[in-house]
């Protein structure tokens, strides 16, 4: 590093006995690098210092040498010191560059699923913290308190400051959001079939079942009832006690998913023809320039790239490229091989759809029917899950809730 | 006395290097070459290079050799190298 500042010459030796010289120069401690024979002559490379060093045994071994090259920052500020323009210049830049850095330019987010960024951007937002603002501005410990409190399923949060990127890495409680119970919910009530199913398997809380594992049932038939009835010592009914049904009723039930649409679709084909442009922001401002198109339909791509110091801060700039195609657009008739490939898509987004909420999935078929223009896709999926639903019991007299 | 140096050091397995001054070579593929030991530089041309060792000298040759670096302790030579050859000496 030392002698990136200090700077290197590139030396020319010629005459006498350059073993003896470079002997001379090793013992000395010297340190050359690359020393090569070029036409008659051999060079070397040497900081600056140990040039000055090395001339007496030059003198010594009886070689002449002459300096080629010179490279290292000491040398090139002593070559540019007229151009005071470009030195300021330089300043200016350095000062920019540190000045930036004094400001947040990015804000991400960690860690997040139920809360999506946007909301956590807009918190940020209500509370002043935007890009652009100064980083002294920002106080992390401060902020994960507000986010913490602010969000109930938060449970951990961590702001910090990394170059000119605020990072918030949050964690999330994993179980389901406390609902508090309301009047209506202590109410007594039934469970009833939701739909058609088998019934696999029934843990009741509270109530009493009517249905058993193996039995099938329709949509709309009780299921648990909510009136429990108290029996004497003799085994006789003596009264009725109502409350809330609840239980677990798991059933194999049938579900159809249907999706629509025309057999008829636009399709854009690129004729070859492309236009390259060039896209900047800086901040809020954005400017794209590209090449300008007398006549057909293009398709128009940008790729934004954040420019970032070496330390890893983010700039308040963007550089892109531009890229347009022409493109050639028909109506086009959906083939069987394209139905097939939309039909496996739809199959597959159902099934992540039901996934996603928890149900198991046994079965899971599509079919494609084409009638005239429009094409339907159905999807029968056969699943395992809670079949129950709650129905509000009629009014009875004497009703009182159960404990 | 050298001979009898020479004989204890193999018969004890101990490292030439250190006890006779040895050169120790290092050689990547046939484009580079470290030389440990070495006493001083003969000669030195694009095609040859010929380093004193404590008992023996050694030439190296090839087409465009370089010395990358080289102090009082090794020397670092790369470029295209055909043969190495140790003489008396």
């Amino acid at each position: 590093m030392s002698r990136l500042f200090s700077g290197t010459v590139r030396v020319r030796v010629t005459g006498g006995s350059l073993a003896r010289f470079l002997n001379l120069c090793a013992f000395a401690g010297i340190g050359m690098e690359r020393v090569v024979w070029r036409e008659e002559a051999c060079f070397f490379t040497v900081g600056v210092r140990d040039f000055f060093r090395c001339r007496p045994y030059a003198k010594k071994a009886g070689v002449r040498l002459k300096i080629v090259k010179k490279s290292g920052l000491s040398f090139f500020l002593y070559r540019n010191r007229r151009r005071k323009l470009w030195a300021a210049g330089l300043v200016s830049f350095l000062f920019l560059l540190w000045f930036f850095t004094l400001f947040l330019w990015d804000i991400s987010f960690e860690g997040n699923r139920r809360y999506t960024d946007d909301e956590l951007a807009h918190f940020l937002q209500s509370r002043g913290i935007v890009c652009g603002i100064r980083k002294s501005r920002v106080s992390c410990s401060g902020l994960e308190e507000e986010i913490r409190e602010a969000f109930d399923g938060i449970t951990w949060v961590s702001a910090r400051l990394s170059g000119t990127r605020l990072t918030v890495s949050v964690r999330e409680n994993e179980a389901p959001p406390f609902v508090p119970d309301t009047e209506g919910d202590e109410a007594p009530g039934d469970l009833v079939a939701e739909a058609d199913a088998v019934i696999t398997s029934v843990v009741v809380r509270r109530g009493l079942a009517l249905v058993k594992a193996g039995d099938a049932v329709t949509a709309g038939q009780l299921l648990v009832t909510g009136t429990v009835p108290i029996r004497d010592d003799a085994g006789q009914t003596a009264g009725e006690r109502y409350v809330r049904a609840d239980a677990d009723v798991i059933g194999i039930r049938t579900r159809v998913e249907k999706k629509e649409f025309s057999l008829w679709h636009r399709v854009g084909t690129p004729t070859g023809r492309v236009r390259r442009g060039l896209a900047l922001t800086a901040g809020t401002l954005g400017f794209v320039w590209l090449w300008p198109a007398k006549d057909g339909e293009w398709q128009t791509e940008v790729r934004y790239r954040r420019l970032k110091l070496p330390s890893g801060a983010s700039l308040p700039l963007a550089a892109g490229s531009v890229l347009s195609r022409e493109i050639s657009s028909y109506e086009a008739r959906y083939t069987q091989e394209e139905l097939l490939a939309l039909a496996e898509d739809f199959k597959r987004q159902t099934a992540e759809k039901f996934v996603e909420k928890g149900v198991h999935i046994i079965e899971n078929n599509v079919k494609i029917l084409v009638d005239g223009p429009v094409c339907r896709l159905e999807a029968c999926l056969k699943t395992e899950e809670p079949v129950q639903t709650a129905a509000r019991q009629t009014a009875r007299d004497g009703m009182t809730p159960g404990k | 006395m050298g001979r009898r140096k020479k004989a204890i050091v193999s018969a004890l397995n101990l490292p030439g290097d250190v006890f006779l001054g040895e050169m120790l070579l290092f050689f990547t593929g046939s484009t580079s070459a470290v030389v440990e030991n070495y006493r001083s530089i003969l000669f030195f041309s694009d095609c040859t290079l010929k380093l004193q060792g404590a008992h023996t000298r050694l030439t190296v040759t090839g087409r465009g050799l370089c010395i990358e670096y080289y102090d009082r302790e090794q020397l670092k030579l790369t470029g295209r190298i055909d043969s190495v050859q140790f003489n008396p000496g």
